[in-house]
């Protein structure tokens, strides 16, 4: 590791030291409880208030402690704090005293750090579990107060006053934030873990007592059971047991004091475990039910709380990558188990019902707690990914224990044991499973139920579930699916849409569109396919209703990238409204006879709940997923540009509010949100609400289907116009806020996916069929070398190891043979040096050939390829209208006209965008010399205008992410393990933000880099941020790839790469709009011309020619206005053209 | 046993509409409880209907549950598919992908309910735009011979076999619930009797007896 992390240790040891000497002595003074009792209120109403904040706990402490003695230490800590400040955009912090915020800030955080001891801290919660300590679970309480359980990594540090690298915590780097404060071993596992052992604020009495007096109004639903689990030695975690008490049990108290001692404190301090994180570590996410904490994950027997669920999966993805940093040149094996637990029937009406779910012995999950009614119902969800290969699934069945008697526990009913391969298959099995009792239980039952066992009166479980074992081949074997996916998306969905079922249909288009959501075709792929289908559509009031590609796509990519937004918008609402116990029925007929007030009341509440949730909405428009919100506005620039511009409300609003937000009002446990089932008056008023917003959103009066609801009508009506608003808001691209959200996405996996999906999809029939369409005919052969690789042993991949110095684990950056030989003024590929070659033999493994300098094989098939792209390219325009009219029964010319303008469009754009761009890049070039050959990453940053990097630093940094030859070398790529080394010296911004697309070989050293104390964090992440943006030009896969390979000068950018993709990214919406002012002008007149031709002809006077010629040639003059739009006009002169030509005869 | 109790079971049948997204469920329900016809499509969430008729004189009350047909509400369908006691599984006869979710939908309900007949009737509705059809009639109805269940073609906009296929959905209940009533009346009043007992007094005993 590092001198820095070495210079620390010893101030950070002593501060640690100090403190909690300092603490016992505190204790001593006062007399436990009363102080924390007597701040509790407040820090509650605190809690309460901040709600999600990122730093959500704002103790303000009344400074009755000696702060001063602590100066020297506060100041070293002070600064680090501002910076944590500054760095955190969402820490709204709630200051009640500080005049100025940013000093009282600290001084606040200052005072608070050192009357910590007191208080109960979010973070240390979190700490404790992450040690799979749950000794202080207590603690769960403010965190249950916070809302979410947000604040994992700052608050110790905050309270410590810990110098930390707050980007860590954001961006999920490990290794930084906690070099402070052992002298262990230095090794990545301990670095994690160290932080969260030496929280000296563990187990005192104060705080213990404390909780117990607010745990008794709040909370009930700390789980015991992982507290004695693991006191110091995490690493002899049992595998948790299957049979253990229920979370709500009252006996966990006991468990709970148990491990309160003061010895654990001081053994804490004294033990240094260490996790041996290698290539076997088992890492996966652990559900919020296991822990009762939201959040968690497992590495090597210890939990992790993130604090959200992206934030989760940016460190599992990071640590994945880190563990296995061939991940990706690899093959290997995803797991992963859907199941629902539905309902069990059969069981005595007698108290609740849970269930636990267990994966080979193991603990994964329970479901909440039901009364029988006619049967027990669940129905809860659960999705688990990253699991080891695992035999058998086993759900027992528990009956919760009497909340009276406290020693009474939770009874096991019975077991249901399904092995795994009954649940391998393409779509989830749902049976009723029977409950296999205890002979203890089972007699119990039976005489129970009236002591008649038949068969039906065996007590069952409805289960559904699938188990998917994915094998992912190394990335590099899927380029030829990614490019073939890439290029023809819309044929291929034309193809699948009528073959699909529906089921299928859903998988496929989330596996694509996570695709090209890493691909940076997400927008394109979502716009054209939604364009289709709206084309298609003949009756507008249809539009997006059905169960298509485009609909499921649309909402897979909602829930890939909107998540947080959801989570942010509606989550509290939700958990309000599942936890009233109000009803809101409004139809008198369900409620019966009751009085007019009591109905009075139900509907104020009802009014009420959706004004708080219409106001949610409202109010966090600014947190919408920039993405989305592109994929809107350009979907509402495409519908303008048809003059359909009337539907694109509906279409939005049915793709938000239909798709999205209703959905998740109706069913949270789908969107994670909650994962209890809402039953009875919850569901039925979740119902209501999300029947009323989809009414707003409908633009439609209540009336004529349930007449009970129209006193909702005021409301509907006054809120039209913000629902407009709203829409528009969220379709409209202008400067947001770039708030670029990267989405972790296993792009091997749905790869792997999706070629399975179409293997079962692609049958020789649909082959034949578009044997002659150039961007499908090789759909077969890519799967079938698929299927070839799959079949050869792993030798295969290993043959080409690592000399792999590309960043292969991301395909995007690995280089294209493919595109190089493009330009002439490419330096030829035939200069390259070995190392060139060397990776192209790496890549060239599913092809017979290995050598590009002899004249065959590469060359050939890139060769070969170079037409099949430009086919591609054509297909863009002519697949689509061709196929239309194939398939299109009403086909009109009308509706093709607007295709035909609508690829012209993006035609036309596009060029001008690539006109702009032709500047900055031939300035690039001279500039490369100076620096240090930047050439490729300047030509790259000089599409974008934000480009902030302008220091040597921070460029430099960005070229070394961008392009190894610029970076230390190959060499730190094979060796891993100690990758420090090659980066220390280096000055670079030291964590990078987690990067999905970024190649992991370059960042996954940096996690082991020490932070850089000196970079202010703000920069850093800017700077980071902004490098790997720049890097990675997120609009052209094709040009990052061949950024490893290539020299200063080469800039190669496929013609139709740069014309799709910067049409989608730099556009620019005013220019866009105006620039299809002028295209619909013209195309207007073009059209009048075109049409005029046609009379003329038919007239067929004998001055005719000349006439026609005429016009032509004053169309061809307007036309010519600009060039661009002259060049783009070409297809819709071709007709004229002609028709001058036909006409002589 | 819920809503199925026999005192209920003559008066009060639970109908629910389900079927693919846009296939006219909405138009279908309230064509027959209104007697006109919504041209205006506006995706459901889920709407309750009541409504007394008289099915071959008898007077039956029935709860019609018009449910989304968006795969996105899929969930809740749990909720009413356990409730309902007779299901209209509706697509468009101009709409191939409805078609196709039809067999899903008629697993889906004979799975909640554990039984493999139930009864549902199939409804291929829009059959007024007959040049737009996208399923054969006797592709519907070989389907709907294999899922032992009937067929009718209906349109809501002409009010073609609308009451028809409500009605006939009735006589299918009641009949299933004539031939299921013995057993599952004995069925229902042991299983209350046992609950009512059982609480604790049953789980002594029977500790005695294991001890």
């Amino acid at each position: 590791m590092s001198l820095i992390n070495i210079c620390y240790f010893p101030l950070v040891f002593i501060c640690w030291v100090w403190h909690v000497v300092r603490k016992f002595y505190w204790f001593c003074r006062q007399s436990c409880c009363q102080c924390g009792c007597c701040c509790s209120s407040r820090e509650q109403q605190e809690l309460a208030a901040s709600g999600n904040e990122a730093i959500s706990v704002r103790i303000i402490s009344s400074s009755n402690d000696p702060t001063n003695d602590r100066t020297p230490f506060l100041e070293n800590g002070q600064e680090r704090i501002e910076i944590v400040r500054e760095a955190d955009e969402n820490d709204a912090i709630h200051d009640e005293e500080g005049p100025a915020p940013n000093t009282s800030d600290s001084l606040d955080r200052r005072g608070w750090s050192s009357v910590s001891n007191r208080t109960t801290l979010t973070a240390s919660v979190h700490n404790n579990l992450m040690n799979g300590r749950m000794s202080s679970s207590s603690h769960n309480l403010s965190t249950r107060h916070s809302g979410s359980n947000q604040n994992l990594n700052h608050m110790p540090t905050n309270a410590y006053g810990f110098p930390i690298q707050p980007q860590n915590t954001i961006h999920g780097s490990s290794s930084n934030n906690h070099s402070s404060d052992a002298s262990a071993p230095q090794r990545i596992a301990n670095m994690l873990s160290r932080p969260f052992r030496s929280n000296p604020l563990k187990r005192t009495k104060s705080v213990s007592k404390m909780e117990k007096e607010n745990n008794q109004s709040t909370l009930n639903r700390i789980d015991p059971t992982s507290t004695p689990t693991s006191i110091s030695s995490v690493n002899n975690y049992p595998p948790m047991p299957p049979t253990r008490r229920h979370m709500s049990t009252p006996a966990r108290e006991g468990s709970l004091r148990a491990c309160r001692s003061h010895e654990s404190l001081l053994s804490s301090t004294a033990s240094t475990h260490m996790i041996d994180l290698n290539e076997d570590a088992r890492l996966h996410p652990v559900h919020p039910s296991v822990l009762d904490v939201p959040n968690c994950f497992r590495v090597a027997n210890t939990y992790y709380a993130c604090r959200t669920p992206l934030e989760r999966a940016k460190w599992m993805e990071n640590l994945r990558k880190t563990m296995n940093p061939r991940r990706d040149v690899q093959r290997r094996t995803e797991n992963g188990l859907q199941i629902w637990i539905l309902e069990a029937k059969g069981l005595p009406a007698k108290r609740k019902y849970y269930c636990e779910l267990c994966l080979d012995k193991t603990l994964y999950a329970r479901t909440s707690a039901k009364p029988r009614t006619d049967n027990v119902f669940w129905g809860e969800h659960f999705d688990f990914a990253m699991l080891p290969k695992i035999d058998e699934v086993c759900v027992s069945v528990y009956r919760e224990s009497d909340s009276k008697k406290k020693k009474d526990r939770a009874t096991l009913i019975g077991i249901v044991t399904i092995t795994i391969d009954q649940l391998t298959s393409r779509n989830p099995v749902e049976r009723w499973y029977t409950v296999n009792t205890t002979n203890d239980t089972s007699s119990r039952i039976a005489s129970a139920l009236g002591a008649k066992s038949s068969s039906q009166d065996q007590s069952a479980l409805r289960i559904k579930a699938r188990w998917q074992s994915v094998e992912v081949l190394p990335m590099k074997a899927y380029d030829e699916l990614v490019q073939m996916l890439s290029y023809s998306y819309l044929p291929l969905c034309e193809q699948l849409e009528p073959i699909l079922a529906v089921r299928v249909k859903e998988d496929f288009a989330t596996s694509l569109v996570r695709v090209m959501y890493k691909q940076k075709l997400a927008k394109e792929f979502l716009c054209d396919l939604i364009m289709k289908e709206v084309e298609q559509l003949d009756n507008d009031h249809l539009m997006f209703r059905g169960n298509s590609l485009a609909t499921k796509a649309m909402e897979s990519f909602m829930k890939l990238v909107a998540d947080e937004y959801l989570q942010s918008t509606l989550g509290d609402f939700i958990r309000t409204a599942l936890n009233c116990e109000d009803s809101c029925e409004v139809d008198p007929q369900k409620l019966g006879n009751v009085s007019n007030s009591a109905l009075e009341k139900n509907r104020a509440i009802l009014m009420r709940f959706v004004e708080v949730a219409w106001t949610k909405i409202l109010n966090n428009v600014h947190q919408f997923p920039s993405d989305l919100r592109e994929v809107f506005s350009v979907l509402r620039c495409r519908l303008d540009a048809q003059n359909r511009g009337a539907l694109a409300d509906t279409l939005i609003s049915s793709s938000i509010f239909l798709r999205f937000l209703c959905p998740a009002i109706l069913s949270p446990s789908l969107f994670n949100i909650v994962s209890e089932y809402p039953s009875g008056t919850t569901a039925r008023n979740l119902t209501l609400i999300a029947k009323t917003l989809q009414n707003l959103a409908n633009f439609t009066k209540f009336g004529g289907k349930e007449h009970y609801m129209e006193f909702m009508n005021e409301f509907v009506e006054r809120e039209w116009q913000r629902m407009k608003d709203f829409l528009m808001r969220i379709s409209s691209g202008g400067p947001g806020v770039e708030r670029q959200v990267e989405s972790v996405v296993d792009v091997g996996k749905e790869l792997s996916l999706i070629q399975t999906y179409l293997e079962e999809a692609w049958t020789p029939l649909l082959q034949e069929k578009n044997a002659n369409n150039k961007s499908l005919c090789d759909v077969k052969a890519i799967l079938t070398d698929l299927a070839e690789s799959k079949r050869r042993p792993d030798s295969a991949f290993a043959q080409h190891p690592p000399i792999v110095h590309q960043p292969s684990s991301d395909y995007e950056n690995s280089p294209q043979p493919i595109t190089l030989p493009r330009h002439e003024n490419v330096p030829a590929y035939r200069s390259t040096p070995p190392a060139g070659q060397a990776t192209i033999m790496g890549r060239s493994m599913s092809r017979p050939a290995t050598h590009l300098m002899t004249s065959d094989d590469y060359v050939l098939s890139s060769a070969f390829h170079t037409p099949r792209q430009q086919g591609a390219r054509l297909i863009d325009e002519t697949g689509t209208s061709s196929s239309r009219t194939s398939d299109k029964t009403t086909s009109s010319g009308e509706i093709r006209d607007d295709t035909d303008s609508d690829a012209e469009l993006r035609d036309e754009r596009s060029r001008a965008l690539r006109n702009r761009k032709r500047l900055p890049r031939t300035d690039a070039s001279p500039s490369s010399s100076q620096q240090a050959s930047s050439g490729y990453f300047s030509n790259n940053a000089s599409s974008y205008s934000n480009s902030s990097s302008s220091s040597p630093v921070e460029r430099m940094a960005a070229l070394s992410i961008a392009n190894p030859v610029f970076g230390p070398g190959p060499s730190n790529y094979t060796i891993p393990a100690e990758p420090s080394q090659a980066y220390g010296n280096q000055k670079r911004p030291s964590p990078p933000p987690y990067d999905p697309e970024a190649h992991t070989y370059h960042y996954q050293p940096v996690y082991a880099v020490p932070p850089d104390c000196e970079v202010s964090p703000r920069t850093t992440l800017s700077s980071t941020s902004s490098a790997n943006r720049l890097s990675l030009p997120r609009t052209n896969p094709r040009a990052s790839r061949n950024s490893t390979l290539l020299r200063p000068t080469v800039v190669d950018v496929p013609d139709d790469w740069e014309r799709n993709n910067e049409y989608w990214h730099d556009r620019n919406i005013d220019q866009h709009r105006q620039q299809q002012d002028i295209i619909e002008k013209q195309k207007k007149e073009i059209e009048r011309l075109i049409r005029e031709n046609e009379e003329l002809k038919r007239s067929m006077t004998s001055n005719y020619v000349t006439v026609v010629q005429g016009k032509a040639e004053s169309k061809r003059s307007d036309s010519g206005a600009s060039e661009d739009s002259y060049d783009s006009l070409s297809s819709l002169d071709r007709p004229t053209r002609k028709s001058i030509v036909v006409m002589p005869q | 046993m819920g809503g199925r109790g026999p005192g209920n079971q003559q008066n009060i049948l639970r109908l629910v509409v389900v079927g693919g997204g846009g296939v006219g469920k909405s138009a279908l329900t309230i064509q027959f409880i209104q007697r006109y016809f919504v041209q205006d499509y506006d995706p459901t969430i889920e709407d309750s209907y009541t409504k007394q008729c008289f099915v071959d004189e008898d007077l039956c009350k029935l709860e019609i549950l018009d449910t989304a047909g968006q795969e996105e509400f899929s969930t809740m369908r749990e909720q009413y598919l356990r409730t309902g006691s007779g299901f209209l599984i509706v697509f468009a006869v101009t709409d191939r992908n409805s078609f196709e979710e039809v067999k899903k939908l008629h697993e889906l309900i004979c799975r909640i309910k554990d039984r493999d007949d139930f009864p549902i009737i199939l409804v291929g509705n829009k059959a007024d735009l007959e040049n737009e059809r996208h399923v054969a009639r006797h592709e519907a109805e070989e389907l709907a011979h294999r899922l032992s269940m009937p067929y009718l073609e209906c349109s809501a906009k002409l009010r073609r076999n609308v009451d028809e296929a409500f009605f006939d959905i009735v006589r299918l209940v009641r009949k299933f619930q004539h031939d299921e009533r013995t057993p599952l009346h004995d069925d229902s009043i042991l299983r209350k009797h046992a609950d009512d007992s059982s609480p604790i007094k049953l789980k002594k005993k029977k500790n005695c007896r294991i001890q």
